[in-house]
């Protein structure tokens, strides 16, 4: 879809920037030591640090890509709010008060407390900056999705304006400004969110788009069944079409391809059953797109070239209610039940894509419209990556328990949630910070439903971009709320990466310099040091935004999760609740974690596929997600080589305190 | 590098889970784990209209979510009276 941007959609993103830019030069007199930059002076109030930790966790994934994966594939999108959730129980009943007494600045800083190992910064230091990067690129490309529409830029410029902000933040006052920039934009999100949802109740169900100037699909038929054996298909006497075998090519064997007889033009429709008659079928519009195959050339949009204006195509806005219960063609305001309810008694038309490759090296993408069941749309296993739920095959189920053990055992391991703990007092505050944490991220993932389904049948979808789906929403509501919840959403992503370059710059500057290298610093040249890892953090975060632009943002933070429940948890939990634990066994559960996850990511179906334009079947690991195999290896390991490299008890310090 | 002895010098520094926390923490994983081995192993059962005429997938997961919230103000409320309260 091409977007334009609006006066008010630019003033409103200004306004949000400079707020996010004057609460960090404030704050900036609060960052000259060490102690403030990385840590905020360990004074933060609780509760302003438990919103913030919805801020930080609250990320591009959460808001773009649940609402994303919920408008396109319905349930499984809420399957990641309940595991994001999940993982917070991790964090408060486990790691919360621990973490906050052994540490000061860094994740290392807790697994080292009691080895005072060089080993442990290093690999720890390293995972820090793995999981940071790999978070950090679905925030970025959530970046470069939303300042499209918001400013009419293009990925690649929303992604460096992005970076360039985010590094002005973090190099003026670090943690300080993070925390109240993070602080804000939770409230914001969960308030704006709160009220979106009560508008898509106030306005109901309906079989008809509320945007009057949306396309309108067309529909041919009905015809009968015995149709699809002709060779002609005759809507009327202006109108006929030569049926063509092309859909043998297609894994959709109920998408049609006709050519029309009048100008020769090809075009692909989806086969459906009739509404009035189920004995009788119609056709359903399809959008294509014929990307080039040399650069430099314009894509082919619905037959004409992309742009604006009646001799240029562009794709058009989907999602619909296909039926509503009872025969209704409305049903006015709804609460949250009934609103559910309707949906799971539904059917809906619920937009999916095939690309086929052409003998002349463009590549077809189709996207359809398919009527899908409410309720399936409500049950697990509509994503592609969630098919196995639903298959037979062993291999195919775990992938989803995989992730769903990657989505719990992750949080709790993620850099910037945990320096977020040093923020506060003592570890009572980081306990009650966490629940307030608790409390407002799950208010908001009980949103998500209603936002991802609310978006689903808005008709305001673009089928070739699940990340823009809520800021699509919101336009439905009018241009105000658009540029309100696409500033958000903006400050979402400034917030996130924030964090996770202090994180990152934390990293280098504590466990990699000081720790490893052993270089002693002043106290103001940590500083230095750290605005400077944050620039170069900043700069390749940039880079892998740009590279990654087209992979849904949700499911690249399932990869962050993976590598950091494989490479952190095990050793942190084991280190506070194992007293066997070495400094070497550590330091290999880190490595193993980080390395095994790491490769099955990259070795994986989806990477195949979405990454390296291979065939998937070619993917040597039986399933895409490592969590299942790679956590467990991670504790295995760390048992192994401390049982192993525990032969003198008492030159082996303790990891319980207490012993 | 933090001194391990300061690390155990006061109550607030003890690195023990907490005995509520872990019974709470047993709790979730138990009922996570069920949501998980249902959604995998039974599927249909999901789709099955269960509380309120909503499916057992969409119940079971506002479950999830507002139990996680219960049991994090449960535990604060049982703590209450431990540790020094700060800001």
């Amino acid at each position: 879809m091409l977007h334009e941007p609006s006066w008010i959609a630019i003033l409103i993103f200004c306004s949000f920037v400079g707020i996010t830019l004057a609460i960090s030069f404030l704050a900036a007199g609060k960052s000259k030591s060490s102690q403030g930059y990385f840590a905020a002076h360990g004074e933060v109030h609780w509760f302003v640090n438990g919103i913030a930790f919805a801020g930080d966790y609250l990320s591009a994934a959460s808001f773009l890509g649940i609402c994303g994966m919920i408008a396109f594939f319905g349930y499984d999108g809420f399957l990641y709010s309940i595991g994001y959730l999940a993982g917070w129980i991790v964090a408060l009943f486990v790691i919360a008060e621990p973490i906050k007494r052994l540490g000061k600045f860094t994740f290392a800083d807790a697994l080292d407390a009691k080895f005072d190992s060089r080993g442990i910064r290093l690999v720890a230091g390293i995972s820090t900056l793995a999981v940071s990067l790999f978070y950090l690129i679905p925030q970025m490309v959530g970046a470069g999705v939303l300042i499209q529409p918001l400013l009419g830029f293009s990925h690649e410029v929303g992604v460096i304006v992005v970076g360039t902000v985010v590094i002005m933040i973090v190099t003026t006052a670090g943690m300080v400004s993070t925390t109240y920039v993070q602080f804000l934009k939770g409230s914001l999100l969960v308030l704006f969110s709160l009220i979106l949802v009560v508008m898509i109740l106030n306005r109901g169900l309906s079989t008809e788009t509320a945007n009057k100037t949306q396309h309108q699909i067309t529909i041919l038929g009905p015809f009968s069944k015995d149709t699809l054996n002709q060779k002609e298909l005759i809507v009327n006497e202006k109108l006929r079409f030569t049926i063509t075998n092309e859909n043998k090519t297609l894994s959709s064997k109920s998408i049609l391809s006709l050519v029309n007889q009048r100008d020769g033009t090809r075009s692909f429709w989806r086969i459906e059953n009739a509404l009035e008659s189920p004995e009788k079928i119609v056709l359903l519009e399809t959008q294509t797109i014929v990307s080039p195959a040399k650069l430099g050339q314009k894509p082919i949009v619905n037959g004409k070239p992309k742009g604006k204006g009646p001799e240029n195509g562009e794709i058009w806005s989907v999602g619909n209610l296909w039926k509503l219960p009872d025969g209704k063609t409305q049903t006015g305001a709804l609460n949250p039940s009934q609103f559910l309810n309707i949906i799971q008694n539904s059917e809906i038309l619920l937009w999916t894509s095939e690309k086929l490759k052409q003998d002349d090296g463009t590549t077809l993408t189709i996207y359809y419209p398919k009527v899908t069941n409410g309720k399936d749309v409500l049950s697990p296993g509509n994503h592609p990556s969630l098919k196995g739920i639903r298959s037979e095959k062993i291999f195919d189920k775990l992938n989803f328990i995989s992730l769903m053990l990657a989505l719990f055992c992750g949080t709790a391991s993620l850099p910037h949630i945990l320096i977020r703990y040093y923020t506060v007092k003592s570890p009572t505050c980081a306990r009650n910070s966490t629940v307030v944490g608790i409390g407002s991220i799950g208010f908001f993932y009980i949103l998500t439903l209603f936002l991802g389904l609310g978006a689903m049948v808005s008709g305001a979808l673009d089928p070739t971009d699940s990340n823009m789906s809520a800021p699509l929403l919101a336009k439905n509501f009018g241009e105000f709320m658009f540029a309100v919840i696409s500033a958000i959403a903006f400050t979402t992503v400034l917030g996130t990466v924030s964090g996770l370059i202090v994180a990152a710059s934390g990293a280098v500057v504590h466990d990699l310099i000081a720790g490893v290298l052993g270089h002693e610093m002043e106290d103001h040249n940590k500083v230095k040091a750290g605005k400077i890892s944050a620039i170069i953090v900043g700069i390749l975060a940039i880079i892998l935004g740009i590279l990654f632009q087209k992979m849904n943002v949700n499911y690249l933070v399932g990869w962050a999760f993976s590598i950091a429940a494989s490479a952190n948890l095990p050793s942190l939990t084991l280190l506070l609740f194992w007293k066997g634990t070495t400094r070497q066994g550590i330091i290999a559960a880190v490595l193993v974690g980080m390395i095994s996850s790491l490769a099955w990511i990259l070795l994986s179906a989806d990477t195949f596929k979405d990454v390296y334009g291979l065939p998937p079947e070619k993917s040597i690991v039986p399933f895409s997600q490592p969590g299942i195999v790679t956590i467990p290896l991670g504790f295995i390991t760390l048992i192994a080589v401390s049982l192993l490299t525990r032969k003198n008890p008492e030159l082996e310090p303790s990891a319980n305190p207490n012993a | 590098m933090k001194n391990p002895e300061n690390s155990t010098s006061h109550p607030e520094n003890e690195p023990n889970i907490n005995p509520v926390g872990l019974l709470f923490f047993l709790i979730y994983v138990g009922l996570y784990s069920l949501f998980i081995i249902l959604n995998s192993f039974f599927p249909t059962t999901m789709g099955s209209p269960y509380f309120f005429g909503l499916n057992l997938s969409v119940s079971f997961g506002f479950a999830l979510i507002c139990g996680a919230v219960v049991l994090a103000f449960l535990y604060t409320f049982v703590l209450r009276s431990k540790g020094p309260k700060g800001t």
